[in-house]
């Protein structure tokens, strides 16, 4: 039987206690179930499209097929769009727009991460970043797109900085709000115990805020996607708003809807991954599995 | 020489509604290995002189030594274990007890031998790899024992650490806290609103009330102390004396049939 040892509450002796029945074929089969109602999901979705694209010009809603041909035509190579000048295929252009909110999304939330935690434990840092943090917390980050064009140009920096500076906000925000909830009386046990301050960070605050930290992240990079092909429609040479544009002016929808997909594809897959980093890193929070 | 030694001790905090003094003119000295318990009500400053004694709080006026060295800030050879649970959530059990020789920079090899002797002390070796969110309230207040304990303070201060509890597990860990207090001959500042707690744990019972020391009593019953002390009459009459000292004189004060 499967079965782990516990302590009973009010004696404190140790004892065993059962675990549910069949735990292990349980998870297994609420695993399958969600996958199933996800994929019936997708489906039920799918099928609503089929649907509603009878009624519509292909250059007005294609059907999932007509979708699912311009992927495979363009996914290394897109010979009409290459004409207009885009370089490579869907997959190299996507790849273009992913390295890029990644890359701002990991600078600006690293050093919104420092910033927050600095904030929330020294009073200068903290009058010093809450005007930025508050007025850019409010703000929609896109206001920035006009100035970065005069500044620096229409490239990949002026779409880096969007990125990243979204990302900063909602990292160093939510890293101050959950430094801030963290009791003292875990640094100041620490304290007692001999960790200096950088230990102290490493280990109680750090650790501490991790749930917030991904939690942020999955927030920033939902947003930072759409942000990386706004910038990237406002003038660049590639990546997803690239092939919009080109697409669009070639009124070829479908291709607009294969990158767009290939893109949420991509955004589904990286944020499943901060869900089980999440896991795997927050087994110790009450909102985790052991 | 003195483990502790308090002299003129003034703590006062401003607030909203002016500013309060929470201890005044405190003079205290303790020496090694004694168990000293701070008892008063609640307000009377024993949280705020056992945060002094950490270093977590500096004075308004007055000095504090501990082993002739002034005391300035917190420091690992002054252990305390909190009244509200400090047990850090995202180490495991081991890595709790362990934490204060990690962060002095122990050796594994030798943090590992400290942390399965406390944990074996404290009866949860079992438990080593559990998380604290797996672990009763009295469990995770074995491993804050631990944790202290191992870190190996020569002062160790307590402030009510076991006032969430029931009484049986709180009878067991003051058995467990005696024994590795004579084990190790650490001297422990325990703080307390309990009379009867302060009666099984003290060498020696320390009455605060609003700020200041008013009663100074060593206590005289040989150890171990079971419930027999319970219709002692010396202990019946300190017990009294206590609850006078308390407040209490007024309140029914004969002692439950044991």
């Amino acid at each position: 039987m499967n079965v782990s040892v516990t302590q009973h509450r009010l004696t404190g002796v140790a004892a065993i206690r059962p675990k549910p029945a069949g735990g292990r074929l349980a998870t297994v089969r609420r695993l399958a179930i969600a996958i199933a109602v996800r994929a019936a999901g997708f489906a039920l979705l799918v099928a609503i499209w089929a649907a509603a694209s009878t009624q519509f010009l292909a250059v007005q809603l294609p059907r999932p097929e007509l979708v699912l041909q311009a992927l495979s035509d363009n996914l290394i190579t897109a010979p009409s769009l290459s004409l207009q000048g885009l370089q490579g295929g869907y997959l190299s252009n996507v790849g273009y727009t992913v390295a890029n909110t990644l890359v701002a999304g990991l600078v600006g939330g690293s050093v919104g991460f420092f910033v927050g935690a600095a904030s929330a434990r020294v009073q200068v840092v903290r009058n010093a970043s809450s005007p930025v943090l508050l007025l850019f917390g409010t703000v929609p980050d896109l206001v920035l797109a006009p100035f970065l064009l005069i500044w620096i140009g229409p490239g990949r920096a002026a779409q880096f900085v969007i990125v990243a500076f979204f990302c900063f906000v909602i990292l160093a925000i939510s890293t101050q709000n959950a430094a801030l909830r963290l009791p003292t009386r875990y640094e100041e046990s620490a304290a007692t115990l001999g960790a200096g301050p950088a230990h102290r960070f490493r280990t109680i605050v750090l650790p501490a805020t991790i749930p917030a930290i991904i939690g942020a992240a999955r927030i920033a990079l939902g947003t930072a996607w759409g942000l990386q092909c706004a910038g990237e429609l406002l003038g660049s040479e590639r990546g997803v708003g690239r092939v919009v544009v080109l697409s669009q002016q070639l009124s070829f929808t479908a291709g607009t809807i294969a990158v767009i997909l290939l893109l949420g594809a991509v955004a589904v897959a990286v944020d499943t991954a901060l869900v089980l980093a999440l896991r795997t890193l927050c087994r110790w929070s009450a909102g985790e599995g052991a | 020489m003195s483990a502790v030694n308090v002299t003129g001790l003034t703590v006062r905090f401003t607030t909203e509604t002016g500013v309060t003094t929470a201890l005044d003119h405190v003079e205290l000295d303790i020496p090694s290995r004694e168990f000293v318990v701070l008892i008063g009500p609640s307000g009377c400053g024993k949280s705020t002189l056992l945060n002094a004694l950490a270093g977590l709080l500096s004075p308004t006026e007055g000095t504090i030594t501990s082993a002739g060295e002034p005391v300035d800030g917190p420091d690992p050879r002054r252990g305390v274990v909190f009244q509200q649970d400090t047990t850090f959530p995202w180490m495991r059990v081991a890595d709790n007890v362990g934490y204060g020789l990690r962060a002095r920079g122990v050796p594994a090899a030798e943090r590992n031998v400290v942390v399965e002797e406390y944990l074996e002390a404290v009866g949860l070796s079992d438990q080593r790899h559990a998380w604290p969110k797996e672990l009763s309230g009295g469990m995770r207040k074995r491993v804050a024992i631990a944790t202290a304990f191992a870190a190996d303070p020569t002062l160790l201060l307590m402030d009510e650490p076991f006032g969430s509890l029931d009484f049986v597990t709180r009878t067991r860990l003051h058995d467990l806290l005696l024994a590795l207090w004579q084990r190790t001959g650490k001297t422990i500042v325990f703080v307390t609103h309990d009379v009867d707690e302060a009666l099984a744990l003290a060498d020696r019972i320390v009455v605060l009330s609003q700020g200041a020391v008013v009663d100074d009593i060593d206590v005289p019953f040989a150890r171990p102390r079971t419930d027999e002390l319970r219709r002692d009459s010396a202990a019946i009459d300190l017990r009294r004396h206590l609850l006078d000292r308390l407040g209490l004189a007024d309140q029914r004060t004969d002692l439950p049939a044991a």
